[in-house]
């Protein structure tokens, strides 16, 4: 191990520009990798809060399949002769326009007596400016929508959807709301009678009965629904919208990892490199005897001595740019996914590990070739005469073997996706890679067999 | 100590062997020259010994192990353990300091850390370079690093030395100097030693001289 030490000192001291372009270059890829990492996570999870805080936590909703029919009220009085349910909350909810505002706002309807239990964070405030009972002609604005509005308790609105147009008073607010929820609520019966069908509503909350098997029960009651009706777990609406942006964020990280494997790449390169300008060295170390697997594991140890700083270094500046770009740029990174929130960045020590890990094996997979090829040195070639050249027949098979690349990445850009994502595609990135990796030696012996041709002085010493 | 019987060896593609059934040996502290053409295969018959080039017959017993019959790991340790090497190009690390490298072979075999600075310590002054321990070898002359290079091959104390033209590169009177260091290390630590040379003067300083041609050894 001290020699080991030594020697990886010794490539830091003398290839000291290289090495640092190899590690920032594996920092980069962690770095980016771990910021998409968590921004996505962070965007997630404050989206899937504010989900529930907006609309409380029913165990389960039954919405119409089309989302722009309705549930029934037949079928809102059959669920709620369900014995296993405790509460059935019906719930309307509108696009409108407020007053001049140009965008839409969601003006819900719900039932004062049954919304407790399912949407708390959506129970209206009765002002005390205001004299009436709750849900008396008036409507309750969130506190962002009346400071958007420029509107306060007692003040008439012009609530507008389609051809109809009714005036209303601002009752009071909301104020369990987030702070940038953009929330209108009323008396459900007002919001049916203005702007709904009379017959059905939006959407059924359910709180069913302690212990109730939540799956077991909506089997059941789904066969006695219409067809046109499902009912949703609570874990449903999450679902849908981490697989809306599944796609999304899959992408991002695969071009995280292509910048990871980028580093790689460098590693590749500085390794290549350094074996060969030490060629000579090795054969030395080799002939006073460090076994072949040593002369590979020196390589490697090396590679790893750059991959462990770069990765540390990566996972500081990945919480870094996750700070910056949510702040800059929203939790969506302008991707519209999760727009309007701003998710609060926690990394957490499985992600950490896990990108870390990335990193120094991006390092070691780098150094890979380079490592093998130090082991396979003839040591006395090598001792004599330094790194040992690759015959032509080397290049003709590394032709071969581009060419047959090049196919496989044509072949793989084509193939359809699996589960909705283009696994073959990245696989595709990644042979590109391989075929630079493949390439670069290949390019090399031209440049050179060319300038070969030209009365160049000579280089001087390596040693 | 070296036991070379019925060694042959022959090129890829070509017709003619370099040398074929060579046998001879070499006892504790006898202190050999191997002497020859260029182009006889003299290096090579070295590098066989050395276990680096595997021979087309015949075995080299090294400390009654046949390194022919080994794999390429077990060679290497054998190596490691047996033998010191001292080279024409002298072969200093370059990135590593003048006590570094003499500490290669010791770590290599394993002796206690603790020991490393007394054997160094000794072999250093010995060699005429006491106070070079924390010099580079960019700052030494050819003299200089082919007593390094002595130093790191006697430092773990190894039953037999191979030394390829020991003194090629250097001047009449520093090649004589460390010639004689050598062959008084050597002979302090009863360390065998086969030395390549064209020189007939150091050829004449060894107990015993072999000559290599392309019909065989002659003693």
């Amino acid at each position: 191990m001290t020699l080991a030490l030594w020697l990886i000192k010794a490539q830091f001291q003398t290839r000291f520009t290289a090495t640092l372009l190899s590690m920032l270059a594996i920092a980069l890829g962690v770095a980016l990798g771990f910021a998409i990492d968590l921004i996505n996570t962070a965007a997630l999870n404050d989206f899937l809060r504010a989900m529930k805080s907006v609309q409380g936590e029913p165990d389960a909703v039954v919405v119409p399949r089309d989302s722009a029919a309705g549930v029934p009220l037949t079928a809102v009085n059959l669920v709620a002769r369900d014995p296993a349910v405790l509460v059935v909350s019906p719930v309307i909810e509108v696009r409108v326009r407020i007053d001049s505002e140009s965008a839409t706002i969601r003006l819900i309807g719900l039932d004062v007596l049954t919304a407790p239990a399912v949407m708390p964070d959506l129970l209206p405030r009765q002002s005390t400016d205001v004299p009436g009972n709750l849900f008396e002609d008036g409507v309750y604005l969130s506190r962002a929508l009346a400071t958007r509005l420029k509107r306060k308790s007692g003040e008439e609105v012009t609530i507008t959807r389609g051809d109809a147009t009714w005036r209303a008073r601002i009752a009071g607010d909301l104020p369990a709301t987030r702070v940038d929820d953009l929330i209108a609520v009323a008396d459900i019966a007002w919001v049916q009678a203005r702007f709904g069908p009379v017959d059905a509503v939006s959407e059924a909350r359910i709180r069913l009965a302690a212990n109730t098997d939540i799956e077991a029960w909506r089997k059941s009651l789904s066969a006695s629904l219409p067809s046109g009706l499902i009912i949703k777990g609570s874990a449903d609406e999450g679902a849908r919208v981490s697989n809306l942006s599944r796609a999304y964020r899959v992408n991002l990280n695969v071009l995280a990892l292509v910048a990871l494997l980028t580093g790689g790449f460098l590693v590749f390169a500085t390794q290549l490199t350094a074996v060969a300008q030490r060629s000579t060295q090795f054969a030395l170390l080799g002939v006073l005897g460090l076994t072949p697997m040593q002369r590979m594991a020196q390589v490697l140890f090396e590679a790893v001595a750059i991959g462990i700083p770069g990765s540390a270094l990566g996972l500081a500046l990945g919480y870094a740019l996750a700070l910056a770009f949510t702040r800059l740029l929203g939790g969506d990174l302008g991707g519209g996914y999760f727009s309007g929130s701003a998710p609060t960045i926690a990394a957490t020590p499985l992600s950490m590990l896990i990108f870390f890990a990335l990193g120094c094996a991006a390092s070691l997979v780098g150094a890979v070739y380079p490592a093998w090829l130090n082991r396979t040195q003839p040591l006395a070639v090598a001792l004599k005469t330094g790194f040992a050249h690759r015959p032509p027949q080397a290049h003709r098979q590394r032709g071969v073997l581009l060419v047959t690349l090049s196919l496989v990445a044509i072949a793989l850009s084509q193939a359809p996706a699996i589960a909705g994502l283009p696994f073959a595609g990245y696989a595709a990135i990644a042979v590109v890679l391989v075929i630079g990796i493949v390439a670069a030696p290949l390019a090399t012996h031209a440049l050179f067999s060319h300038l070969s041709r030209y009365n160049l002085p000579p280089a001087p010493p390596f040693f | 100590m070296l036991v070379v019987s019925g060694l042959t060896k022959r090129h890829p593609n070509a017709l003619r062997p370099i040398f074929r059934d060579l046998g001879f040996s070499v006892l504790a502290g006898q202190i050999v020259a191997l002497v020859g053409e260029s182009g006889v295969g003299k290096s090579t018959l070295l590098n066989c010994i050395a276990g680096l080039e595997i021979a087309e017959a015949g075995s080299v017993q090294v400390h009654s192990q046949n390194m022919m019959a080994l794999g390429e790991a077990e060679r290497a340790r054998l190596r490691a353990k047996s033998i010191g090497f001292v080279f024409q190009a002298f072969h200093v690390l370059p990135t590593l300091t003048v006590t570094q490298n003499i500490a290669v072979p010791l770590l290599l075999t394993r002796v206690p850390v603790a020991e490393h600075a007394a054997r160094i310590a000794t072999l250093l002054e010995r060699v005429g370079l006491a106070d070079f321990g924390q010099r580079w070898p960019a700052s030494l002359s050819g003299g200089e690093l082919q007593r390094v290079a002595i130093a790191r091959a006697l430092v773990h104390k190894p039953q037999l030395i191979l030394a390829d033209e020991p003194t090629g590169n250097l001047d009449p009177r520093t090649a004589n100097e460390v010639l004689s260091l050598l062959l008084e290390r050597c002979r302090e630590q009863s360390t065998a030693a086969l030395i390549v040379t064209h020189s007939a003067q150091v050829a004449a300083r060894c107990d015993h001289t072999f000559t290599l041609t392309p019909d065989g050894l002659q003693a």
